[in-house]
C-alpha cells in the first residue's frame, strides 16, 4: 500500500470534491461513522452485513467518491480478516463471511468519513481533550505534504542515480542516508516554521476552526440518514434475533 | 511494529484496555511536555517522517516505522504523542484497524521508551568511541523490536485469537493460520528478527547521518 499516494488522495477528495455528505457539519460525520462503526463491529449476521455494505456504497456513490477506489482501498485490511476468515472455514461458513465484511465495511465506513471530511477538521476534535494533541495532528498533516514533496523530488533522484542499485549492504546504507537527509531537511524546515509562527505570536497553541465544525445545516440530515439505514440493516436484525424473532 | 488486526476481530475488553490504558498514557504525556513547544513542533515533523517513511518501498514485504528512532531523538513522551498520531492517521485509511490505535499505541511507545533508555545506557558505556552512535543505535533498535515482538505475541495470546494473521506479512495460508501460539511464535520470531535487524541497520545510519550532519539533534 502507498500510503503517500493514498493520503493524497483522500485529502484531495476531501477538499476538493462538492455533496451534500461534505457539506455535511464534522460533528455530524464523526458521529455517524462512529455508530456506524459500531453497530458493525458487533454485528453477527452476514446477510445484514452485506446488506450494509451495499448501503454503505450507495452513501459513497451519493457523496460522489470513486467506489472502486474506497473498495480497493478497504481490501487491504480485508486481506488480513481474510485470514481470519480462512482459518474459521473449518468450523463455519458463515462466520468467515461476517469476518470479512466486518473489516470492509469497517474501513469503507472510515474511508467514507475521512474523504468527505479534511484531516484539519477531522482532528480538530482532539483540540477538546488537550491542545498539544491537536496542535500535533495538525502540524503533522502540514509537514507531511511539504515533506512528501521533497521525499518524492528526492526519491527519483536518488533512484535515477542507481541509490537502489547494487547488493542489500549498499542498499541499506543509501536509504539511511537518504531518510536522514530527509530527516534533517525536515526538521530543519520544522524550525523554520517554528520561528515563523513565534514571529506570528504563536505560543503552542494553534487555534483551527472548522468552519463545519459546529454549523449545523439540511445536510446534517445526510449522516443521520446513513447511520439509521446502517442501523435498520444491519442492528435491527441483531435485535430480531436475540428476540427470537426471525424474518 | 504494529498489529494489523482489522476492526471486529479483536475482543471488546481488549481494545477498550489499551485505549483506557493510552488515554491515560497520554494524560500523563500533555502534563510532561506542557511548556516544551519548540518540541511539538519536532513530534508533529517526526510522525510526518514516519508516514513518509512506510510508503518508502524496500522491495520485500516490510516497511520501515522509526519508532526507536522518535523515541531517542523526542524523549518518550512526545514519542508517544507522534505515535499515537501516526497511528490514528494510519487507522482512518484502514492501515490497523480504528478499534486497535490504543493497542499500536502501546506497542510502538513501547519500542520508543526501550529505545530512548538503551539508546541513554549504551552511549554512556561507550563513551570516547568513535562507533558508539552507530553501536548505541542498532543495539537499542533491535533490542526494543525484540521485546516489542515479545509484547505483540503476549497481546495475541491474551487477545484468544488465531495468532497467525495478528501480524504484517506473518502468514499466508490457512494452514499457518490454525497454528497454536507457540508454533506461531516460533515462526514469527525469526520473521521479526529479520525486519528488526532492517530497521537496526537503518535507525543506525540514520543517527550516524543525523550526528555528522545535525548532532544537536541526538542526546547525550
Amino acid at each position: 500500500m502507498r500510503i503517500s499516494a493514498t493520503i493524497y488522495l483522500i485529502d484531495h477528495y476531501a477538499n476538493n470534491l462538492s455533496s451534500p455528505m461534505h457539506k455535511a457539519s464534522t460533528l455530524s460525520k464523526l458521529v455517524s461513522a462512529m455508530l456506524a462503526l459500531g453497530i458493525t463491529i458487533f454485528a453477527d449476521s452476514a446477510l445484514s452485513l452485506i446488506t450494509g455494505f451495499f448501503v454503505i456504497l450507495m452513501f459513497i456513490a451519493i457523496a460522489k467518491l470513486p467506489i472502486h477506489r474506497l473498495i480497493n482501498w478497504a481490501l487491504y485490511p480485508a486481506f488480513f480478516a481474510s485470514l481470519f476468515a480462512l482459518s474459521q472455514l473449518p468450523y463455519s461458513l458463515v462466520l468467515p463471511v461476517v469476518t470479512l465484511f466486518k473489516a470492509i465495511n469497517a474501513a469503507l465506513i472510515m474511508l467514507f468519513l475521512i474523504s468527505t471530511t479534511p484531516y484539519p477538521e477531522l482532528f480538530s476534535i482532539l483540540s477538546i481533550p488537550s491542545k498539544t494533541l491537536g496542535n500535533t495532528a495538525f502540524l503533522t498533516y502540514r509537514f507531511f505534504f511539504l515533506f512528501m514533496d521533497q521525499t518524492a523530488k528526492r526519491f527519483t533522484i536518488m533512484k535515477a542515480r542507481g541509490g537502489l542499485i547494487g547488493s542489500w549492504k549498499t542498499k541499506i546504507a543509501n536509504l539511511a542516508k537518504f531518510i536522514g537527509m530527509l530527516f534533517v531537511t525536515s526538521f530543519e524546515t520544522s524550525e523554520n516554521m517554528y520561528a515563523a509562527m513565534k514571529t506570528r505570536g504563536y505560543s503552542g497553541r494553534i487555534s483551527y476552526h472548522g468552519k463545519l465544525w459546529k454549523k449545523f445545516s439540511k445536510q446534517d440530515l445526510l449522516p443521520v440518514v446513513f447511520v439509521l439505514c446502517i442501523f435498520a440493516t444491519v442492528a435491527v436484525p441483531m435485535f430480531f434475533k436475540a428476540w427470537g424473532i426471525y424474518m | 511494529m504494529h498489529i494489523h488486526v482489522p476492526d471486529g476481530v479483536l475482543p471488546f475488553w481488549l481494545w477498550v484496555l489499551g485505549y483506557i490504558a493510552v488515554i491515560i498514557l497520554l494524560s500523563v504525556a500533555i502534563k510532561k511536555v506542557r511548556g516544551e513547544e519548540k518540541r511539538g513542533i519536532y513530534a508533529a515533523a517526526m510522525a510526518a517522517i514516519m508516514l513518509v517513511a512506510m510508503s518508502i518501498p524496500l522491495g520485500v514485504p516490510y516497511h520501515i516505522n522509526l519508532t526507536v528512532l522518535a523515541g531517542i531523538i523526542l524523549g518518550p513522551w512526545w514519542a508517544l504523542i507522534s505515535n499515537f498520531i501516526t497511528n490514528l492517521m494510519l487507522a482512518t485509511f484502514g492501515h490497523g484497524g480504528i478499534t486497535i490505535v490504543g493497542l499500536n499505541t502501546i506497542v510502538t511507545w513501547f519500542e520508543s521508551l526501550i529505545g530512548f533508555y538503551m539508546f541513554a545506557v549504551l552511549q554512556k558505556a561507550f563513551v570516547r568511541k568513535s562507533w558508539r552512535v552507530t553501536m548505541s543505535g542498532g543495539v537499542s533498535t533491535f533490542i526494543a523490536l525484540a521485546l516489542s515482538t515479545i509484547l505483540v505475541i503476549g497481546i495475541v495470546a491474551a487477545s484468544g485469537i488465531n495468532p497467525a494473521e495478528a501480524i504484517h506479512h506473518a502468514a499466508h495460508d490457512t494452514e499457518e493460520a490454525q497454528m497454536s501460539i507457540v508454533i506461531f511464535a516460533a515462526l514469527m520470531i525469526p520473521i521479526a528478527i529479520v525486519g528488526a535487524v532492517i530497521e537496526a541497520a537503518v535507525t543506525s545510519l540514520i543517527l550516524v547521518y543525523i550526528k555528522k550532519v545535525k548532532p544537536t539533534l541526538i542526546p547525550g
